[in-house]
């Protein structure tokens, strides 16, 4: 057996009492002998603290624990209705969203306040400047007819 | 013979608490409440905090009965939330504090040593008893939680290595290893302690 083991086997030396074979090591190994006397020593101590009166639950302790159960348990109950009455109102806020944001979409764009509310919001697209764009521009504004020569003026002819 | 109320089982009282019924908490509350103050007073050492560390401890027992499962016994389970509670109130303890083996005064160690002569010769004087158990007690205060909670289940509150595995959720192996462990630290703090004397 290692020291380690037979440390091990000190600690339990309460219950079991001494072995043979731990007592023959003890007399040839001087640091198990010396954690054997340490133990004793705090074990010593240690009996004392458990034989020592441990304080007695006071009259009446089960019942205050009941009642700051009730206590936290009313607390609770409160915090739940607090929390229950918030989500209800954000429930009845979000409605009211929806249903604004339902009417603004399905209403017409008509009278004076919505008309003039939409062209805030919706302005006007710009003019497209079709001027130069040959895309855009229809055939009489692409092929502008070219000025008549100052010959032509004077025959009437108009060259392509 | 006793009253009906404590004929009832524990799982009886549980299970009405489990259905809602908050009174039926008050005899599980009797039954255990002296283990409770036994396992705090053990752990936490401060009589003036007992009750309300023990009211905690039932209050969580209460919110959390629901996940309670009858696998281990009821006293296994609640020994397990004080202890739970108790280690986190030491852990903050411990944080507060900076305190070392080698801090026990001389005449403390004087005491303790010449108390564990006596051991062996045999009684011990009034003086030498309180002496050694003031010694012991700063000893454990100083172990760090772990090991405190470990060394009081066994030494303290006298539980088996399989009690405290239950309690502590470990397998039984693990106990003794982490006993032993806590014992040899416990040990060397003290054995430090002298050297630097």
């Amino acid at each position: 057996m290692r020291c380690e083991e037979f440390r091990e086997a000190i600690e339990e030396t309460r219950s079991r009492g001494v072995s043979a074979a731990l007592r023959e090591h003890l007399g040839r190994c001087a640091a198990c002998a010396e954690y054997a006397r340490d133990w004793q020593m705090v074990r010593a101590g240690l009996n004392l603290l458990a034989a020592e009166p441990v304080p007695e639950p006071m009259l009446g302790f089960a019942r205050r624990v009941l009642r700051r159960l009730e206590e936290s348990a009313s607390v609770l109950a409160s915090r739940e209705e607090l929390l229950e009455r918030a989500g209800r109102r954000m429930v009845y806020a979000t409605s009211l969203l929806v249903l604004a944001l339902v009417l603004m979409l399905v209403l017409p764009t008509t009278g004076p306040v919505r008309a003039q509310a939409s062209a805030e919001l919706f302005p006007a697209e710009p003019a497209v400047v079709v001027e130069n764009n040959p895309l855009l521009l229809d055939d009489s504004t692409a092929n502008p007819p070219l000025a008549p020569s100052p010959s032509a003026e004077k025959t009437g002819k108009v060259t392509q | 013979m006793g009253s009906p109320e404590t004929e009832i089982p524990d799982s009886e009282w549980i299970r009405r608490v489990q259905q809602g019924e908050q009174e039926a908490f008050e005899p599980l509350l009797e039954r255990h409440q002296r283990r409770v103050f036994s396992l705090v007073y053990h752990l936490v050492r401060r009589r003036d905090e007992v009750e309300d560390i023990a009211q905690e401890i039932f209050i969580k027992a209460f919110r959390g009965i629901r996940s309670y499962n009858f696998q281990a016994s009821f006293g296994t389970w609640l020994s397990r939330i004080a202890v739970n509670h108790c280690y986190d109130y030491l852990r903050r303890e411990q944080k507060a504090k900076l305190s070392y083996y080698w801090q026990i005064g001389e005449e403390g160690s004087r005491a303790i040593e010449g108390q564990a002569q006596s051991t062996s010769e045999g009684a011990l004087s009034l003086e030498q008893e309180s002496e050694a158990r003031e010694l012991a007690e700063k000893l454990l205060a100083r172990a760090p939680a772990q090991d405190r909670t470990i060394l009081v289940l066994k030494e303290l509150e006298d539980h088996s290595v399989e009690e405290i595995a239950a309690i502590l959720r470990l397998r039984p192996n693990t106990v003794k290893v982490r006993l032993h462990r806590a014992r040899k630290r416990m040990l060397e703090d003290w054995k430090r302690w002298r050297q630097k004397r």
